[in-house]
């Protein structure tokens, strides 16, 4: 579910940045605020965790095909909502930072799909109204699978919304929805399983972990209030982003809103001479650009070649 | 008197008593070895020479200051424990940044702290590792560093969690040349009778929580 | 991504390069600009530009060396994102049928043209990500966004993240080990076998950080984690900045294959 680089605008990109930013300062503000004094040392451990144990895949009885925690409602249900999406957030930082996994302009809509979803939206919406402060088992699980099911369905719309804004991709927006939506649908429930497996776990065997995030003051309708000012924000700034920058990028824009308001078929076509102007020069262009780079990588390989990296001993 | 237990009672919630009346005075430079089986007490009683756990009964006083008493940040300066798991101690990104730690806590200026990280890692032979990450580090390099991470603090009594678990020969040699060259008291609960005989020259035992015994004949225990 | 590469990964990471390398002596914050303003150039050069994408290949070609790796590596490993652009962008062709232009014969549809666009276009931006990881390391990294700002709870939190990831995958890695030693041929998880594990894994790591705060607590911690200064500036981070600025504008506002190459 990651964003690639390749596959949004930079109007999108930075349109989501500026709202991953604005929730991490948010977030920031709120875990300030928290006062157990431990949350420092556990938030760390608790990342370093969570991405360990996303690299440990179960098999999906029945299928026979792999899958692993992605751990944002499990996360929240141990750290509270803040918290929770501050540490997602480090490992999705991480991930692109030193994994390389995920593009690094796509990061903000990455950290707004996977992170924002589950800690800031499902987990106060559904998880927390149905889970409250009891360990009965029924009650957990359904608000696992409940919230694990809201935030990837979410996620997988963002996700649609972000791409079909960029105009990259030919994919009309309804067969992107039609084909997103219900594979989330089933990752989403197969989350919420896992999830509940792993908290009942843990309200067997220590339960006062769970009641940890339970301790702090009643937040919960609180949180809610936030979430819907979050959401006013977002769209706000979504909005703007979109209205200010439609005009500098005319070409990718125009393009992709014409395909969300004129379609219902698979197939389309773009308006040809007035996107392709004066275009006449590809393919020689193409080719020689090509060579023009392979020389330009044969002549720095023999320059630099001496520089290397060596550890510190 | 350094640090003085005066009928020390402790359990932790919803458990049974761990510590059991326990009275035992260190003096100033006094080397104090803490002897006893797993599950004796050691280090409950370990954590509670510098507050980090106050008796249910009792008191704990370091240099006249009770550890339930607001002294508590002077009490962590004049006592540092070393604990078990150089893992646990280690937690920052450089090996300077986790020896600064203590003294950038206590407020100091940047020379006061620059001066004494780089006589921490004088003293544990550690200045090369500076840099480091605490992450690639050999298992007694993490251990000689978490002594610098304490020293930097200028304590008067150095509390050693097993110090010696987990280290290779070469590292547990290294260990006690360079334990055997602070001047500091300490108190250093061990499994290994060689290192407490080594080391130190008074042996307190526990067992079930209580003192059996106290002795400055290391070699009778 | 397993485990076991996981921790190559991180501890390649951690391998300090030469210092007495320019590029390398580079204030980080000066590659990050430099990454970002190259990722929005590239990015928002329309798909059907493609002869002009490809000239943003100098920059990755020149700096890989540079920051101590070769290209050709850059490269194979940017090769990794591949699988994902393609999902989707493969649709491209199918959808897209009208003519870009002609090559003697044949008729090259745009839906080609963008399909080959955004792969070069995700290559590129892959390898740029590739090159400011090679020359930093993360905690040079978690300096500069220090310098820029970023909440002191993210950036400390990145950085115990960071120096417990290692332990802890290491820690999987060999509670993994262990079961399928004893797992007599059997090599993956059910999910109630997962659930032990991770919870097992969960609970030992909520213990460890009772520990770390208690280790901390002992050193006088009063809730604030006070890291080493970074370094200023200089004059040589603003140069380097300025010449890459040049170089983007020059590449985006000029098509150089269309001076050069053009036919009718």
């Amino acid at each position: 579910m990651h964003v690639s680089d390749a596959l949004i605008s930079p109007p999108v990109a930075i349109t989501g940045g500026l709202v991953a930013v604005s929730l991490i300062a948010l977030a920031a503000n709120k875990v300030k605020k928290d006062s157990r004094q431990d949350i420092i040392p556990l938030m760390g451990v608790m990342g370093a965790f969570v991405f360990a144990a996303q690299m440990i895949n179960f098999t999906i009885p029945g299928t026979g095909s792999s899958g692993h925690l992605i751990g944002g409602i499990f996360l929240s249900a141990i750290l509270g909502p803040w918290s929770a999406f501050i540490t997602l957030c480090s490992v999705l930082i991480v991930q692109c930072l030193i994994f390389a996994d995920g593009g690094l302009l796509a990061l903000g809509c990455n950290i707004f799909n996977m992170a924002a979803t589950s800690c800031l939206i499902a987990f106060p919406l559904v998880y927390k109204p149905i889970a409250k402060h009891s360990l009965n088992p029924i009650k957990l699980a359904t608000a696992s699978i409940l919230a694990s099911i809201l935030a990837l369905e979410i996620g997988a719309f963002a996700v649609t919304v972000e791409t079909e804004a960029s105009g990259i991709t030919a994919l009309p927006f309804s067969s992107f929805i039609k084909f997103m939506l219900p594979i989330h649908l089933v990752i989403g429930l197969i989350e919420g399983l896992v999830t509940a497996s792993l908290i009942l776990f843990i309200s067997k065997r220590s339960p006062s972990v769970l009641q940890i995030e339970n301790k702090k003051s009643n937040d919960g309708t609180r949180s809610i209030k936030k979430i819907l000012l979050i959401f006013g924000f977002m769209a706000l700034i979504l909005g703007a982003g979109f209205t200010i920058l439609a005009s500098e990028y005319p070409d990718g824009l125009e393009w992709s809103i014409d395909k969300v308001a004129g379609l219902t078929e698979f197939e389309s076509e773009i308006p040809s001479t007035a996107i392709l102007p004066d275009y006449n020069s590809n393919f020689a262009g193409i080719i020689g650009a090509i060579i023009v780079m392979v020389l330009i990588w044969g002549i720095t390989s023999l320059l630099f070649s001496r520089i290397k990296h060596h550890k510190a001993e | 008197m350094l640090l003085s237990f005066e009928n020390v009672f402790f359990s932790y919630p919803n458990s049974e008593e761990v510590l059991r009346n326990i009275s035992f005075s260190i003096n100033s430079g006094e080397k104090v070895a803490l002897l006893g089986l797993n599950g004796a007490g050691k280090s409950t009683l370990m954590l509670h020479t510098n507050g980090l756990l106050i008796p249910s009964k009792g008191n704990v006083c370091v240099k006249g200051m009770n550890t339930k008493s607001k002294s508590i940040n002077e009490i962590r300066k004049t006592v540092g424990i070393v604990f078990q798991d150089a893992n646990d101690q280690l937690f920052m990104p450089t090996v300077y940044d986790d020896v600064a730690f203590g003294p950038r806590n206590m407020k100091l200026s940047q020379e006061e702290v620059e001066r004494r990280v780089r006589r921490a890692l004088e003293l544990t032979n550690t200045e090369e590792l500076a840099m480091r990450s605490p992450y690639e580090l050999s298992g007694g390099q993490k251990k000689s560093v978490s002594i610098a991470t304490v020293l930097s603090m200028n304590p008067e009594l150095i509390v050693f969690d097993e110090p010696t678990s987990g280290l290779d020969y070469k590292a547990s040699e290294n260990f006690i040349e360079i334990v055997k060259s602070l001047p500091q008291a300490i108190l250093l609960s061990t499994h290994d009778l060689e290192l407490a005989k080594n080391l130190c020259e008074r042996a307190i035992v526990l067992k079930n929580g209580k003192i059996i015994r106290d002795s400055k004949e290391i070699e009778l225990v | 991504m397993n485990l076991q590469k996981a921790i190559i990964i991180l501890q390649s990471n951690q391998v300090s390069p030469k210092k007495d390398n320019l590029i390398l002596n580079l204030d980080c914050r000066a590659l990050i600009l430099t990454t970002f303003l190259y990722l929005i150039s590239v990015l928002s050069l329309p798909l059907y530009k493609l002869d002009q994408i490809i000239w943003f290949a100098i920059f990755p070609i020149v700096m890989a060396p540079l920051t101590g790796e070769s290209y050709s590596k850059i490269f194979v490993k940017s090769l990794y994102v591949l699988p994902f652009i393609l999902l989707i962008g493969i649709f491209n062709p199918f959808i897209d049928k009208s003519e870009a232009f002609k090559v003697g014969d044949w008729s090259i549809s745009y839906g080609w043209l963008s399909f080959f666009s955004i792969i070069i276009r995700g290559l590129l931006c892959m390898q740029a990500l590739l090159i400011l990881i090679n020359f930093s390391g993360f905690l040079k990294i978690c300096d500069a966004l220090r310098s820029l700002r970023a909440p002191k709870i993210l950036t400390v939190q990145l950085l115990l993240l960071y120096r417990y990831l290692g332990t802890l995958l290491e820690e999987s890695q060999r509670m993994h080990n262990a079961i399928v030693s004893r797992g007599y041929g059997k090599n993956s998880y059910s999910i109630k076998l997962w659930t032990q594990f991770v919870g097992c894994l969960f609970i030992n790591t909520i213990e460890r950080s009772k520990r770390i705060h208690r280790a901390m607590i002992a050193r006088g911690f009063d809730g604030e984690i006070h890291i080493s200064d970074f370094k200023s500036w200089r004059p040589i981070d603003t140069f380097f900045l300025l010449i890459c600025l040049i170089l983007f504008a020059i590449l985006y506002f000029v098509n150089i294959s269309e001076l050069f190459f053009s036919t009718i």
